[in-house]
């Protein structure tokens, strides 16, 4: 583990405990899952405590939950799946369960992947709310018969968004390179919609906490869905977005996507992590001078990039340290 | 009776006694080096050790006091002997001799060996290195620690710097994932030959890696044996026993021969398979005896990513004089045979109380490329096994074995994740005291099996016979001496098949287009 700073995680949690007394539903689910991945990277029983009480106060029980038919409920998800694997307490993984069902009748847009608009506009931030629970259910509970769905729902998204063909020859190419053949037309569509930049941060994100949720024997689709994790973050990298305008919550989402990519070997520490760590160490620097009120989009972001932070990216320490992964 | 030169080094020779027996010889023969009594034996391919570097041999085989057939040999030449004692192994069961046996290994010159005499000698993990010959001694004992910390780590996949290709070490069951390294490890080496009457020891128990085997803890399970993108490289004589996993397991290599080699799992362990050979050219497996928790030999090419990615299927392999014995198939072709397995050919081989004989696993996504062709067993003996032949493409062992997709008996569109087989050929077998079917054939509905042959096949029953069930696939119920239960086949070639003392139809069959008596 890198070194901590308790300092900033002591602020962290004082804004996060403040935030989410007034957070909508969305952000709330963020905070607790913030909460909760603070614990994961720290092992601080304290930060566990305080999660489950506020999945306890905050989240809304998950019969009411289903009744939402809105995206965002499925962040509640995983907390959920966490709070019971800490507590050892089956109510919680009950809890998901009952939410997962909402799976079944879930809207679908055009292309077929969940989403809380059926028309074909993509909306790239909803893989972030639906698809890693999505995961974690059916590796959990679901009998991993979901996982041609989910790969269907990325393979579908991908095709439109990258505009991207399959390889049709009989040698092998990369699906990396077929996606990266339009990543001029797209940088420029980011260049003019501020809002497809962030969207596209969250889809990162969707896949690499997907990635970490999923059984390893299925490789063939953890590959997959690992090009489409480099290809967000290449593009991201390589768009001019990254330095004209964007929110600092959307840097530190993209800094805990590329961090939790290196940890999982999903791109090369070496080349990446400065990037990310840059970014970071701007945005704690803000935290820890400037006395205001955070919205509580930053802080949570912020917080899911402080646990990546600190957690060691040299090897892939799956099984060594407990690192909360489900590759077995 | 023949008398044939089949390999030799510069302290060994082995000899093939073709006496039309299987595995076993038809009689009991002395062996005679240079006039003197060597040996008796009741095996096909015999070995003979102990003998000079670069010296002429007469080996002489006599049944009953009258010589019946003589050859002349000259073991190869070698330039020295490493002792592994000398490099400081104790051998006394205690120490750690790990290092002193990877320090000789890596000083041998070409033209010599590394010799560990008899003695327990304590080791983790060791690595061959190319131009070697590793004799293990009669007597002599490599004895794996179970403790995994002990054990290095072969990462699964190691992305190149500039993103474009990768380099894969570790491997599990048919994917790139990190696993520890085997107890004897081969990365990228060539020539090598492992050889002498001694034995290689997993020490494993369900304490240890046989507990929880299911769960990845740190990294996957290692092999006792692997070999990855080696050439040139043969097994003889030793015995390797009580794997943590898959026993041998040679992968992306070629030119490999397993000569009188013994494997021995407990029946009841877990995923021991005794050979699998995983994207390999050229194999030979020669007079070995099997006796494993798994199957005996799995035949495989990887799962879809590795397929697609390498395209590498096993091909050009022969299995001859061997003797398997427990386990839950003889010969199994799969499960993770998404590169597809071609020109396997089986015979002159005794199978007995296993599960299966003959054991097709695949199932749909593993893919076009999967494509089983050219395999055929020839002259085999069969006893007291559950099931002679069964071929599921339903196979459910899986994460998503269990999966309507997988599972399904209707037709589903044929595409990219659809295997398929076309031809398997059964020739000259005697299977007695079946129990659970004579066949259990399934192809996919979809792509169903284009030629399936049998020709002289003898099937009969055990008295007692025990019921079972006979493929691992969702739907297919446990049932006790059927008889021949064949599904989703183009063409049935069936010739002087005989199916004695089954109970119901001799065959049941179920959208076979074209049936050939």
């Amino acid at each position: 583990m890198i070194s901590r700073n308790k300092e900033l995680e002591k602020k962290l949690m004082d804004l996060l405990e403040k935030a989410v007394q007034d957070a909508n539903n969305k952000d709330c689910a963020m905070i607790v899952n913030a909460v909760i991945a603070l614990y994961k990277a720290t092992g601080e029983k304290e930060y566990a405590d305080k999660a489950q009480q506020m999945l306890d106060k905050y989240a809304i029980n998950a019969a009411q939950l289903t009744k939402d038919d809105g995206i965002d409920k499925y962040l509640w998800g995983n907390a959920f799946y966490n709070i019971g694997d800490y507590s050892d307490d089956s109510k919680y993984g009950d809890k998901a369960v009952e939410l997962a069902a909402c799976f079944d009748k879930q809207q679908r847009n055009k292309i077929g992947y969940f989403s809380s608009n059926s028309d074909e506009e993509i909306i790239l931030n909803d893989f972030y709310c639906t698809q890693p629970f999505y995961m974690n259910y059916d590796t959990r509970n679901g009998g991993k018969e979901h996982y041609n769905d989910i790969i269907a729902q990325y393979n579908a998204v991908s095709g439109v968004f990258f505009d991207s063909c399959e390889n049709s020859s009989d040698e092998y190419i990369r699906p990396y390179d077929l996606l990266m053949k339009n990543s001029d037309k797209i940088i420029k569509k980011m260049e003019s919609n501020k809002g497809l930049y962030e969207n596209l941060v969250y889809y990162a994100a969707s896949l690499i906490d997907t990635m970490e949720l999923m059984a390893q024997p299925l490789y063939e689709i953890y590959r997959r869905l690992q090009e489409y994790y480099k290809v967000a973050v290449k593009l991201l990298l390589l768009s001019k977005e990254q330095e004209n305008g964007q929110d600092e919550a959307v840097y530190a989402m993209l800094s805990y996507v590329i961090l939790k990519g290196c940890r999982m070997k999903a791109l090369l520490t070496e080349k990446y992590e400065n990037e990310a760590v840059k970014l970071l160490e701007n945005i704690f620097h803000s935290i820890n001078t400037q006395d205001q009120t955070f919205e509580a989009t930053y802080v949570a972001t912020a917080a899911f990039g402080y646990s990546e932070w600190i957690r060691n990216r040299e090897y892939q320490d799956y099984g060594i340290n407990k690192g909360g992964v489900l590759w077995s | 009776m023949e008398l044939v030169l089949v390999t030799k080094t510069s302290r060994s020779v082995v000899v093939e006694l073709t006496d039309s027996g299987k595995y076993y010889t038809k009689n009991l023969y002395d062996i005679y080096v240079n006039d003197k009594k060597y040996m008796e034996s009741n095996k096909v391919v015999t070995s003979i050790y102990d003998l000079k570097p670069d010296t002429d041999y007469k080996i002489e085989v006599k049944y009953n006091g009258e010589e019946v057939n003589t050859i002349n040999v000259r073991t190869d030449y070698e330039f020295v002997t490493l002792n592994v004692h000398e490099f400081g192994a104790y051998g006394d069961g205690v120490h750690d001799d790990t290092n002193a046996i990877q320090c000789a290994i890596m000083s041998c010159p070409p033209y010599s060996r590394v010799l560990v005499p008899a003695g327990e000698y304590k080791i983790s993990s060791i690595f061959l290195k190319s131009n070697l010959t590793l004799e293990l001694a009669k007597d002599a004992i490599l004895s794996a620690y179970t403790e995994r910390e002990k054990f290095p780590i072969l990462p699964g996949v190691i992305e190149s710097y500039d993103e474009k290709e990768e380099y894969n070490l570790g491997s599990w069951e048919g994917n790139p994932l990190d696993t520890f390294s085997a107890i004897v490890c081969g990365i990228n080496v060539e020539n090598v030959v492992i050889t002498g009457q001694g034995t290689i020891e997993g020490n494993t128990s369900f304490e240890n890696w046989w507990k929880d085997c299911k769960i990845r803890n740190i990294a996957w399970r290692p092999r006792l044996f692997f070999i990855n993108h080696c050439s040139n490289v043969t097994m003889h004589g030793i015995t390797v026993q009580n794997s943590p996993s898959w026993t041998i397991h040679p992968y992306f290599s070629d030119h490999l021969k397993f000569i009188d080699v013994t494997i021995k799992n407990p029946a009841n362990s877990h995923n021991t398979d005794g050979l699998d050979p995983e994207s390999c050219t050229d194999v030979l497996v020669l007079g070995t005896y099997i006796s494993v928790g798994d199957d005996c030999i799995a035949i495989k090419s990887g799962k879809i990513y590795m397929a697609e990615r390498y395209q590498v299927p096993t091909s050009n392999m022969t299995v001859r004089q061997c003797c398997m014995r427990d386990g839950h198939g003889a010969v199994t072709v799969g499960s993770e045979i998404a590169a597809g397995v071609k020109d396997v050919h089986i015979k002159d081989c005794l199978f007995m109380n296993t599960d299966r004989g003959l054991r097709v696993k695949t199932r749909r996504g593993r893919g076009k490329l999967s494509v089983l062709d050219d395999i055929s067993f020839e002259d085999i003996d069969m006893d007291n096994v559950m099931t002679p032949f069964v071929v599921n493409s339903f196979y459910f062992c899986d994460p998503d074995g269990k999966t309507e997709y997988v599972s399904t008996k209707k037709a589903l569109p044929v595409d990219d994740r659809t295997p398929s087989i076309k031809s398997l050929t059964f020739k000259n077998i005697k299977a007695t005291n079946c129990h659970v079917a004579g066949t259990y054939i399934c192809g996919l509905p979809e792509s169903k099996i284009e030629q399936l042959t049998f020709e002289n096949i003898d099937f009969s029953y055990a008295d007692d016979a025990k019921s079972g069930v006979a493929a691992m696939m969702l739907g297919c119920e446990e049932g006790c001496k059927q008889g021949m239960v064949v599904s989703n086949i183009n063409k049935l070639i069936l010739k002087n098949v005989h199916v004695v003392g089954c109970e119901g139809e001799a065959i049941v069959a179920d959208n076979v287009d074209k049936i050939i008596k």
